[in-house]
C-alpha cells in the first residue's frame, strides 16, 4: 500500500485508501464518502465528509486512539483553519496514490486547478484615509460650525 | 441457466483473476441486498449512479451469494480494490438498467397527475402473484423488469376481455327501446381503456358532450356553445 504523508504540528501522519476500510468508514460515519471524493478540493466538500475521509485514510500509529469514536474525535481535532490545506491535499494524494495512473493524473489536474483557484489575493495594505475616504486629517479636527 | 438470465441482457464483473459474476438483480437479490444495506429498493434507495462504497461490495457480495459463491465482504473488496471501484460500479448500473422496470410514460391527460406511493414488497408479491398466476420460487428468480413485462401483457389480455364485453353491453344499450341519443362506443363500459381513449374521454369538451343526452334544449345549446367557443 502506498502511503502519502501528512505534517500537523510537527507530528507525521500517513494516509492511505482502501475499499474495505472506505466501507467500514462509511457504516461508521454515516456517509457517503465515495461521493466526497468528487468534490475534493471544491467549496462543496463539507467538515463531515472532511472528518469521515480522514478517518477512513488514516494509519493508527502509535499515540493514536484506536476505538472509532475517539479515533473520528482525534481526526476532527487535526482540521484547523490552518490545517485544512493541507490534509486536503494530503486525501487527494492518498486517492491519486491508490487508483490508477491516468485516473490519478485526472485527479491532480484538478486538485492543481482547485488549489489555484482557491488561493487567496495577496491582502493589500491600505490606510485609513483609504478606509475612510470623507475623512482626512485636515478636517477630522475642525470644530464643528455653529 | 434461470430464465431470468436467458432473457436479460448479459452484465458481467470480474471479480480477482478466477471468478465472474452476472449483474442480475432479481426480486430475491433486491430483497437480500435491502436487508443487507437497510436500504429501500421498492423507494428508489439504490442510487447506483453516485453509490457510497458500501452499496457496491454489498450489491457485489449478494450477487455472488445468489451465484452460489461462499464470499465474505471482506474478500469481495480486497477482490476487487481500490482501482476496481470505477469499473464495479459501471458494470452494477448496467445490471440494474438491465433488471429493472423501464419507467412508463404517463398518460397524457388534462386532470393533473397525482404521484403514485411506491409499493411495499409484500403488496407488489400480493399483485403480481394473484395476477400473473407465478409461484413465490418462479416470482422470486424473475426481475422486475421481467414482472413488468408479465404485468403490461396481462393488461393487453384483462382490456381485450372487457372490449368484448363492453361490445355487447352497448350494442344491448344502443339498440335497446329507449337508446341514447348519442350511441354509446363499443369501448363505454371498459374498466382499463387504452390510453388514448382514456385521453379522449378526460378532454372537457367530450364530458360536456356526454351529457348531451340528458339535459334540455336550453342547456343543450349552452352546452354546445361552450364546446364550440373552447373556454
Amino acid at each position: 500500500m502506498k502511503w502519502s504523508n501528512l505534517e500537523i504540528r510537527n507530528n507525521a501522519y500517513a494516509l492511505a485508501f482502501d475499499f474495505n476500510a472506505l466501507c467500514d468508514a462509511e457504516t461508521f460515519v454515516g456517509r457517503n464518502l465515495l461521493a466526497a471524493f468528487s468534490v475534493l478540493g471544491t467549496d462543496r466538500l463539507t467538515a463531515g465528509d472532511l472528518r469521515g475521509l480522514l478517518y477512513a485514510a488514516i494509519r493508527i500509529d502509535a499515540g493514536m486512539p484506536k476505538e472509532p469514536d475517539k479515533l473520528l474525535e482525534f481526526c476532527g481535532g487535526l482540521m484547523l483553519p490552518d490545517t485544512i490545506g493541507d490534509i486536503v491535499m494530503a486525501l487527494g494524494e492518498a486517492y491519486a496514490l491508490a487508483v490508477s495512473d491516468e485516473e490519478a493524473e485526472r485527479y491532480r489536474a484538478k486538485m492543481r486547478a482547485a488549489e489555484e483557484e482557491a488561493d487567496p489575493a495577496p491582502i493589500r495594505q491600505v490606510t485609513l484615509p483609504e478606509l475612510i475616504p470623507e475623512l482626512s486629517p485636515s478636517d477630522e479636527f475642525d470644530p464643528p460650525v455653529a | 441457466m434461470t430464465l431470468a438470465e436467458r432473457l436479460t441482457r448479459k452484465v458481467t464483473l470480474e471479480i480477482g483473476p478466477r471468478s465472474t459474476i452476472r449483474v442480475l438483480f432479481t426480486h430475491a437479490a433486491l430483497i437480500d441486498l435491502e436487508e443487507m444495506t437497510g436500504l429501500s429498493a421498492v423507494s428508489g434507495e439504490f442510487d447506483f449512479w453516485a453509490p457510497p462504497a458500501r452499496l457496491i461490495r454489498d450489491a457485489i457480495l449478494v450477487l455472488a451469494q445468489h451465484q452460489g459463491l461462499d464470499v465474505q465482504p471482506a474478500e469481495i473488496a480486497r477482490a476487487v480494490g481500490f482501482t476496481g471501484l470505477g469499473r464495479a460500479c459501471e458494470r452494477l448500473r448496467e445490471g440494474w438498467i438491465a433488471s429493472m422496470a423501464r419507467k412508463e410514460a404517463a398518460p397524457r391527460s388534462s386532470k393533473p397527475q397525482k404521484k403514485a406511493e411506491p409499493l411495499t414488497w409484500p403488496e407488489l408479491w400480493a399483485e403480481q402473484r394473484a395476477n400473473l398466476g407465478m409461484s413465490d420460487q418462479e416470482w422470486l428468480a424473475i426481475t422486475p423488469r421481467l414482472a413488468q413485462e408479465l404485468s403490461k401483457a396481462n393488461l393487453e389480455k384483462t382490456r381485450r376481455r372487457e372490449l368484448l364485453l363492453s361490445r355487447i353491453g352497448a350494442t344491448i344499450a344502443n339498440f335497446s327501446m329507449h337508446p341514447p341519443k348519442e350511441p354509446l362506443r363499443d369501448d363505454a363500459h371498459m374498466v382499463h381503456p387504452w390510453e388514448r381513449d382514456k385521453e379522449q374521454l378526460d378532454e372537457p369538451e367530450s364530458i360536456l358532450r356526454s351529457l348531451l343526452p340528458f339535459v334540455n334544449e336550453e342547456s343543450k345549446g349552452a352546452i354546445r356553445e361552450v364546446v364550440e367557443s373552447g373556454n
